[in-house]
Order: structure tokens, then sequence, then C-alpha cells
């Protein structure tokens, strides 16, 4: 080709150019649709992450819950039960965090859910927190 | 005139190899064979990327030089025309210094790296003896892997848009790309036809005992291994239409371009024919 010549791509070429850039971004968005989008940096997938900001919240509810039913005075008893209510009911929520941050304590959140939940179940008032649907959910959930 | 083919400290002297070829055209799988075969490829190679995910086997020292003579000359690897790269003493000197540990280090040694198609003569120079195995695909394939790999960064924004978008804004480039470094190959083999041999990429994919060839002609010292699956099938795609150009005058000029490369590629099978008779 002459070095003289100059060349501007016409309406046609843009187009074509950006109909193939459009056929690349559709076959990019259907890949990512195939497969779980992952949270950046991290290999957990964004559905698993909001399953845990679910848990989080399920958690939040429950301890809310118990600590405004009549068995609330005698569970702020317990050392445990005040470490969750702090942790989880009145410390700030790790809003600004990294996406590292913010996960490890999303999981410690599903960790706790669990094993609240487990004691729960085997106390005494297992049998009658089972006539509860809500309760039932939350077994069937997490446990 | 510097002598890389130099005598190692027990009086052997060493071979080097150079896998050169276009983006996207095989040479990544190529050099995957030829580490397993025995090459040594670097200290530091550059690590996987979902558009490789077996590995670029890029020797991280050979990449890092030829970004630096490319950025010296004012360009990237984004090279689409006739391009005769200003080399100063500095990275003369790097080069030398790669040369000369690597020879010091290694009795049979390479490397891979695409941009190297554009700094053949200047390793030529400083390696005499080396030999260059050129890998080849159709245009047709290459650059719509090159397309795929670019759009898909792009869109995931891990890293600055720019260079991936001059794809989509100017007409023709990966083909014009495809033939700026396609023709440095031709020009190179046909200057040193005893040191080059060519392979289509889908040769390789297909079996080509490309191993075995190089040691039947060169004998260089490399193990037989057998090819497996070192291609990755999503770089294999090929384009589901027809080439789109904008800028019809390329037509002829690329058609040539192919076709002297499947010439070349003739000529090794031609080779590999004889060489199997011969017994």
């Amino acid at each position: 080709m002459p070095d003289n010549e100059f060349y501007a791509p016409d309406d046609t070429d843009l187009l074509r150019m950006e109909n193939e850039l459009l056929a690349f971004e559709v076959r990019f968005l259907k890949g990512r649709l195939g497969q779980p989008a992952k949270i950046p940096g991290s290999s957990t997938s964004l559905n698993r992450l909001a399953y845990l900001e679910e848990a989080e919240r399920d958690l939040g509810l429950l301890l809310r819950r118990l600590l405004g039913s009549p068995l609330g005075p005698l569970l702020r008893r317990s050392k445990s039960f005040r470490t969750l209510e702090q942790k989880y009911l009145h410390s700030p929520r790790l809003q600004g965090s990294s996406s590292r941050e913010r996960l490890a304590y999303l999981e410690e959140a599903e960790r706790d859910l669990i094993l609240l939940l487990r004691r729960m179940s085997s106390k005494p008032f297992g049998s009658v927190l089972r006539r509860r649907k809500a309760f039932r959910t939350l077994q069937q959930r997490y446990l | 005139m510097y002598s890389a083919r130099r005598a190692m400290p027990e009086g052997r002297l060493t071979n080097q190899l150079i896998v050169a070829g276009f983006h996207r055209s095989g040479t990544s799988a190529t050099a995957q064979l030829l580490h397993r075969a025995g090459l040594f490829l670097g200290d530091e190679l550059l690590e996987a990327l979902p558009s490789n995910p077996y590995g670029h086997f890029e020797d991280k020292d050979v990449v890092d030089i030829h970004h630096q003579i490319l950025a010296d000359n004012d360009m990237t690897w984004l090279v689409d025309e006739p391009f005769v790269p200003m080399v100063d003493e500095r990275r003369w000197q790097r080069m030398r210094w790669l040369v000369e540990r690597r020879n010091s280090e290694h009795l049979l040694w390479g490397f891979k790296d695409p941009r190297v198609c554009l700094f053949l003569a200047l390793w030529k120079y400083l390696l005499p003896n080396a030999k260059v195995l050129l890998v080849y695909r159709h245009f047709s394939g290459s650059t719509y892997s090159l397309a795929r790999r670019h759009s898909a960064l792009l869109f995931s924004g891990t890293i600055s848009g720019f260079l991936h978008r001059r794809f989509w804004e100017e007409p023709d480039l990966a083909l014009r790309m495809w033939l700026t470094y396609n023709k440095a190959l031709l020009a190179f083999a046909r200057a040193y036809p005893d040191d080059t041999l060519a392979v289509s990429m889908n040769m390789i994919r297909d079996g080509f005992p490309l191993v075995w060839a190089m040691e039947r002609r060169w004998n260089l010292g490399l193990e037989d291994v057998p090819v497996g699956e070192i291609f990755n099938p999503a770089a294999s795609i090929e384009r589901p239409r027809r080439q789109p150009v904008s800028d019809r005058r390329l037509i002829g000029e690329i058609e040539r371009t192919w076709r002297d490369l499947e010439e070349l590629g003739a000529r090794t099978e031609l080779m590999l024919k004889e060489m199997t008779i011969a017994g």
C-alpha cells in the first residue's frame, strides 16, 4: 500500500467494528451467566456472597427476636450471647472494609448462626421452637 | 563480530532455538512442547492467564527487552506496518548480557515471544548459529482469537481499555499486524533457509512429529515427547464467518503472504517425508 495514501474509516467500517465488538460482548456476558460471577480477587462466587449476607441478616433477626422475648434477660446472662449481641447488633457492619475483610466477617456470621441454631435445637426448648415455621425454615436453610 | 556460539567451560558448544510466530498462532503450545522436550526457555516465565491457561512460556527478560526496544521506538506490540527498530547501546548490552548468561549456563536454550518476529535479525546477529522455528496460523483464526482475547480483557475491565479498544477503533488493525509479523518471518526464512523450519499451528495440532523432525534436521539434543493435550481448545477456535476487511487493498497481500507461509510449511512436510524414507 503506498505510504502517501491516507485512509479514513467510513461509516460502514465503524458499524462493522461496533457490531463485532457487540457480538463479543454478548458472548462474554453469556459466558459470565453460564458460570457464577466471582468477587474480584477472590474465589468466592457472588451467589455464595449473597447467601452469606442473608445468613448475617437472619442472625441479626434471630438475635433481636430472642432478646425481645421473655427469655431475653436470661439469655443476656450468658457471656457468649452478649458477645453475639455486641458483634452483630451493636457494632458497625464493616461497610468501608475491603472485600476480603467483609467476606471473613460474613463467613464468621454464618458460623455463629449455625452454632446458635444447633444450641437452640438441642436444648429442651428445641422441641418447642421447632413448632414455629420460621425456626424450621432457619434449621432447614443452615443446618 | 561478537560470537555467541562460544565454548562452555567444559569445551562444549551451545545451541539456541527461537520460537517465532504471530500472536495467537500456537507459539505457546509449541513452546510448551519444546519445554517438555528439554529446551530451557528462561529463568522466569510469564504466568498463565485466562487467555493462555497453560502458560505463555515467555521469558520475562526477553519480553522486557522487546518491550523496551518497542518503547524506544515509540511503539507497542501493536505493530501494523514494516518496522526497522532503532536499538541503542543499552539494549544491545542487555541482549549481550542475556546471551552470555544463557550460554554459560545452558548447552541448549531458547525463548519464545511473538514480538521476536520483529527482532529476528537482531538476535541472529548476536546468535549467528541460532535456529528459528516459525509457527504460523491462518489470518482468520489468529485475528479472531486476538479479538476474542482483547474483547474479554476489555469487558472484564482488568486493565486499561485503551490498548484493547484499538482493535475496534482502527479497521483491519489485527489483519495488518498479522501481515507485518508474518512478512517479517518470511523475510527471515528467505535470508536463512538452513536455520529455519516452518510449521503451521494445524500441523502441530494434527500430530506433526515436530521434535523428531527438528532433531533429525538440527540435532539439538531434544527429547522426543508426545504432542498430547498441549492445545487450549478455546485458543484454536476458528472464526465462525468469513474474514471481514475494510481496506480491500490488503486482500491481495494477505493472500500472497498466506500462500508463501503454506509453501514453507509444505517444504517442512516434504522434508519429513524424505527423512522418513531415508530412515
